[in-house]
């Protein structure tokens, strides 16, 4: 596979372009520490994986995905100090994210991932791909859920931890807060 | 890079920042809240009045008039235009009087008698004018006691005006009366809902600082046991850097949210004590639930990790030996109980130093569930140290349970 790899810092470009080194089927074909220089060669000559930073000062990694081809998007994987975009990252289709500091062990993990994907891709089985694609939904659901905030509530003597996307219905009830999910009422201290 | 992730070590002074922001809004907001209130309380007193007055008039007319004789008291159309002219001098004065308020004594109470008097006095005047304009008085009775415009200003009713001017100043005393006390119940109120919102505030703030209590001893420790590694063990080393990357990422997240997946807790202090193992190297034995085995419940962040730190600490002290450290959870009828258990050397059971973390973890199970959550610490055989939570069991919502544990994701 062609990888480009995509960061401001010379560094980090390093501790990635090593890590590919170690693989044989990896082959790095360009390095960027410019966003806007990065987007030119990848639009001129897409390659098949992209490692890509996502907080970079003049442009972020998500920013740059967004503005790729999406006919002939590379697999991304982006790299990044925290996990606070874990869910942008899987909205512009991330195959997966790599948190800094990471270690041999988490980069073939995630490569494991990619090389999936990247045969998926590639060959005609449709349940291989389909895995693929619904693996990376599966990740994507799962950021979206631990980013709802929750709030404590009981009913009747059972206590709750209820996800707030769930609510319906929200009224005042003296000191307490009524909620009702479905057919179920919960009172929260407010 | 803009984003520090130390910018996250602050919660409990961007709670206190952000209430003082409301706080000056919910001011502001009463300042211009209290004007309509105010103007309802005096206008339906002023119509209070007006009426009670007309009626008055009315009445005693009607029965002197029985006994033949007439026009003592005005019309009541006349009295009726003396309150509407008088409507706009009332509210106006009690503006000023409120604006003016009652301190310091000396300045404000002569502003208070003028606008007090100032009223009062131009009550007469203003039924006089009411009752010229509606042309009565003197071209239509000439006989009467009469409160007519050419009259009054030829000044032969001073007993008149003064006796309406105390009975105005009367009706003005009570109106005053009314409409501070009123004041004063509004700033009572939002004087309680200020304090409510506040102590709310003060308790999420309190708990923000209760959670950031991974000691910095700790952190430093582990530090340096890492910069050891980098030469002896380069591939361990690398391996203790990233632990601690997830450590620090799980403590900023669990500062942030007030309650964590008790699988991510575990998680946690797995890692943590893993990264303690490896300081200690062989002396360090730990047992924890398996993942299948730990129950599907809430726990407030950060909760068990001052237990963990405090058996590493405890059972380390003393001697050169093996420590066990267990790590436990288990659910009975709507209660968790969560323990941590450590072997200890002989002879130290008796110390009953609990630390500031454990302080800590009793005041914030005290917080959230009051007397629903106890916390014990202490030994139970003299070989062996237990710290044990109860608390209610949180559990998901009603669609909840159908969703993938986001704790195994990571």
């Amino acid at each position: 596979m062609e990888v480009m790899i995509v960061d401001d810092e010379p560094v980090a470009r390093r501790s990635v372009r090593e890590c590919c080194e170690r693989e044989p089927d990896l082959k790095v074909v360009g390095e960027f520490g410019d966003p806007s220089a990065a987007l030119e060669a990848i639009r001129l000559q897409p390659p098949q994986l992209l490692f890509l930073d996502i907080q970079m000062d003049s442009m972020s990694g998500l920013a740059l995905a967004r503005a790729l081809d999406p006919l002939s998007l590379p697999l991304i994987v982006f790299v990044t100090a925290y996990d606070q975009y874990a869910l942008e990252a899987f909205e512009v289709s991330a195959v997966d994210y790599l948190l800094k500091p990471f270690d041999d062990a988490r980069f073939k993990a995630t490569l494991a991932r990619v090389r999936r994907r990247h045969q998926a891709h590639g060959s005609l089985d449709r349940r291989s791909a389909l895995e693929a694609l619904l693996e990376q939904l599966e990740r994507g659901a799962r950021a979206r859920a631990d980013a709802q905030p929750r709030v404590l509530a009981e009913a009747g003597s059972r206590m709750h931890m209820l996800d707030v996307s769930q609510v319906e219905v929200v009224e005042a009830d003296r000191n307490y807060v009524r909620l009702t999910i479905g057919r179920e009422t919960f009172h929260a201290r407010w | 890079m803009s984003v520090s992730p130390l910018d996250r070590l602050t919660p409990p002074l961007a709670v206190l920042a952000k209430h003082d922001t409301v706080q000056a809004g919910r001011e502001a907001l009463a300042a211009g809240r209290s004007f309509w209130p105010h103007l309802t309380v005096l206008t339906a007193f002023w119509v209070y009045v007006a009426l009670s007055n007309v009626l008055y008039a009315n009445s005693m007319q009607a029965s002197l008039s029985s006994m033949k004789i007439e026009h003592v008291f005005a019309a009541w159309d006349a009295r009726l235009i003396q309150h509407l002219l008088l409507y706009p001098l009332f509210l106006l004065s009690m503006w000023r009087s409120l604006r003016t308020g009652w301190r310091p004594l000396w300045r404000t109470v002569p502003i208070q008698l003028l606008c007090a008097l100032g009223f009062a006095v131009l009550a007469f005047p203003a039924l006089a004018l009411g009752t010229h304009l509606l042309g009565q008085g003197e071209h239509e009775h000439p006989g009467s006691s009469g409160q007519g415009w050419t009259e009054f200003l030829a000044g032969g009713e001073i007993p008149t005006w003064i006796a309406s001017a105390t009975n105005f100043l009367v009706t003005y005393g009570f109106g005053l009366a009314l409409v501070t006390g009123f004041a004063f119940y509004q700033r009572l109120r939002d004087s309680q809902l200020r304090s409510a919102a506040l102590e709310r505030a003060l308790t999420q703030a309190h708990l923000a600082a209760l959670r950031m209590q991974l000691s910095p001893h700790t952190l430093f420790n582990l530090l340096h046991t890492i910069r050891g590694q980098i030469s002896w063990d380069p591939p361990a080393a690398q391996a203790m850097v990233v632990q601690l990357g997830d450590l620090l990422r799980r403590l900023l997240s669990a500062g942030e949210r007030e309650f964590s997946r008790l699988s991510d807790e575990l998680q946690f202090v797995a890692l943590y004590l893993e990264l303690q193992q490896k300081r200690f190297a062989d002396r360090l034995t730990i047992t924890a639930p398996a993942r299948e085995d730990i129950p599907r419940t809430w726990v407030p962040s950060l909760i068990l990790q001052p237990l963990v730190e405090n058996a590493v600490l405890h059972g380390l002290a003393g001697h050169e030996g093996a420590v066990t450290i267990r790590v436990e959870a288990s659910v009975s009828d709507e209660t968790l109980t969560l323990r941590v258990l450590n072997t200890i050397a002989p002879g130290r059971g008796g110390s009953g130093d609990t630390g500031i973390g454990l302080a800590n973890v009793r005041e914030r199970l005290a917080v959230q569930f009051g007397e629903r959550a106890t916390f014990e610490a202490g030994p139970t055989d003299e070989h062996v140290w237990r710290a044990q939570i109860q608390m209610p069991l949180l559990r998901d919502g009603p669609e909840g349970a159908a969703r993938p544990d986001v704790g195994a994701a990571l």
